[in-house]
């Protein structure tokens, strides 16, 4: 369920207790249980009946003309006006800044909770998600890589705003600017928590889904963060069968596994999670009277309390001090491996590329292979330009790929290699503290720990209740 | 608190804020060489949707030339 307020303790969204069967009368207990399932089951119903609204404008093949009809004139809606880019840019930015009041100085999880259903309003189904930093990271790449590209300023403002404020902030646009961290946090009913490994080995897919989204925006191939975006189609209430049952799939997920987009593919949340760690004020409970109750453990459905390590559990030391010497050494053998492996991999990726796979469709016509000729290969032999012109371009792109997916496979292999390092290293950490690279600052702890609640009345008198203290300090 | 310990701490801190400003920095050159490239070409607000751009009239890009030309000749 959803928190309720902050001014008292709340039972977890986890179970504390084992079993809260004997807590409640039974037949009240499989009536409540009846009801979470057929809510549950209806949500997911009407999740999945959108494709089908959505899909009713495909259905009909479009009528044959007499010869003698005249076209009418393509019109377009009229674009968005310049201002309200702007507009936009000064509404992230007071989202961002109250966010980080209300995270970190406020610690209100109800204020964070409604600033979410405002953002998921605005940046989502006012915005249509377009202009979202997750995207503006390939804007970027694709400007910093190509310098005939330039780069909107809103857009630019909108990779580097939620940057700027995680480095002194911690994650406080996931908190609640994101719309899409905003959907996934309402559709959080019934949270399953998932096992440290699974999320340490499924922590590395934003990277790798980073390295691609730069990659195949450096060579101007694709934005395969916005085209494989899950919820856009939702925000517009329009897309392809495919991406809105996608969509809907990472919302059912949702409703067990909490944020499955931003904590196991967001290369954006990736981002952000690397500049939080180095951020001046984190999210940190009580750092010196811990209890190690573990209820806000209990309660963090994304799984980014870090456990207090008090003492030691590797029965031998020296064994595992072997280990992380082992694999530190491996791991320059992981970025070459990584290298070698992305180098075979530049030609399957070059196929995204428009014209390398126009190039690769008339060859194959030309040598006679069996196939139908595309629309763009009919296209382009229309246009009369020579083949040989369309090879060396296509060749040209294929050698940039050459060069960037080395440097991919490179960065995926030192990613899995920082991974197996930091799983394995001993942490230092005596209470149990917000994770700063995979907290989303949602602010769920501060309404269960015992601690804060405590701190929170004590300090009620004051009108502002002061910074959180920097994380360690 | 330890005397050594607050030391470790502080050096913690350090090397924390130092990376963060590095970082800060960083972006602070990346965004500058963008927005610096951006001044010093011809601005187009919606460079997909050139058709609809309430810029076209005005507009001297190479893109909404061609626009206003098919235009012309329909």
């Amino acid at each position: 369920m959803r928190a309720k307020g902050s001014s008292k303790l709340q039972t977890p969204n986890f179970r504390a207790t084992p079993d809260p069967k004997p807590l409640m009368e039974g037949s009240r207990f499989w009536k409540l249980k009846l009801f979470h399932c057929f809510a549950g089951v209806a949500a997911g119903l009407a999740l999945l009946a959108l494709p089908l609204a959505a899909h009713g404008v495909e259905r009909f093949p479009p009528p044959e003309f007499d010869p003698g009809y005249k076209m009418p004139a393509t019109t377009v809606p009229a674009a968005r006006a310049e201002l309200l880019s702007y507009v936009d840019v000064a509404v992230l930015v007071a989202a961002l800044a109250l966010a980080s009041y209300l995270a970190l100085m406020k610690r209100s999880r109800d204020g964070l909770l409604a600033l979410s259903v405002f953002s998921l309003l605005y940046f989502g189904f006012y915005q249509k998600g377009c202009v979202c930093a997750i995207g503006s990271v390939q804007d970027a790449a694709l400007a910093v890589f190509n310098s005939g590209y330039v780069v909107p300023l809103t857009t630019l403002a909108f990779f580097l705003l939620p940057l700027v404020f995680a480095a002194f902030f911690g994650r406080t646009f996931c908190a609640a600017v994101c719309p899409m961290g905003a959907i996934q946090d309402l559709a959080l009913l019934k949270p399953v928590k998932t096992p440290s490994w699974l999320d340490s080995a499924l922590g590395v897919l934003p990277f790798v889904y980073l390295g691609a989204g730069i990659l195949f925006a450096a060579t101007g191939s694709a934005f395969i963060i916005c085209e494989y975006d899950p919820f856009v189609a939702l925000f517009r209430r329009s897309g392809s069968y495919g991406m809105i049952a996608l969509g809907a799939a990472f919302l059912i997920v949702g409703i067990f596994i909490g944020r499955p987009y931003c904590r196991f593919l967001c290369p954006y949340g990736a981002l952000l999670g690397l500049v939080s760690r180095f951020a001046k004020w984190n999210v940190t409970l009580s750092p010196m009277d811990c209890l190690h109750c573990q209820i806000c453990d209990t309660a963090c459905p994304y799984g980014a309390i870090a456990d207090p390590m008090l003492k030691d559990p590797h029965p031998n030391p020296h064994r595992r001090t072997r280990r992380l010497i082992a694999l530190a050494a491996l791991l320059p053998l992981l970025v070459v491996l990584g290298g070698w492996f992305g180098g075979r991999l530049s030609v399957p990726f070059s196929r995204m590329h428009a014209t390398v796979s126009l190039a690769e469709q008339i060859a194959a016509e030309d040598a006679g292979k069996p196939g139908e000729p595309t629309d763009a290969s009919k296209a382009f032999r229309q246009t009369g330009r020579p083949v040989e012109e369309l090879y060396a371009e296509a060749l040209r792109v294929r050698g940039g790929f050459a060069i960037g997916s080395r440097w991919f496979g490179a960065f995926v292999g030192l990613v899995i290699g920082a991974t197996l390092i930091s799983v394995s290293a001993p942490r230092k950490q005596s209470v149990y503290d917000p994770d700063p690279a995979d907290c989303v600052s949602c602010g769920r702890c501060y309404i269960h720990c015992p601690k804060e609640i405590v701190r929170v009345k004590r300090i009620a008198g004051k009108n502002v209740i002061p910074l959180t203290p920097v994380r360690g300090g | 608190m330890n005397p050594l310990l607050q030391q470790i701490q502080d050096r913690r801190e350090f090397l924390r804020s130092g990376v963060r400003y590095a970082l800060l920095g960083a972006l602070a050159a990346v965004a500058g060489a963008l927005a610096a490239r951006r001044t010093s070409q011809s601005r187009c607000p919606q460079i997909k949707l050139c058709r609809g751009c309430a810029s076209l009239p005005a507009c001297s890009l190479p893109q909404a030339l061609e626009i206003k030309a098919a235009a012309r000749r329909s």
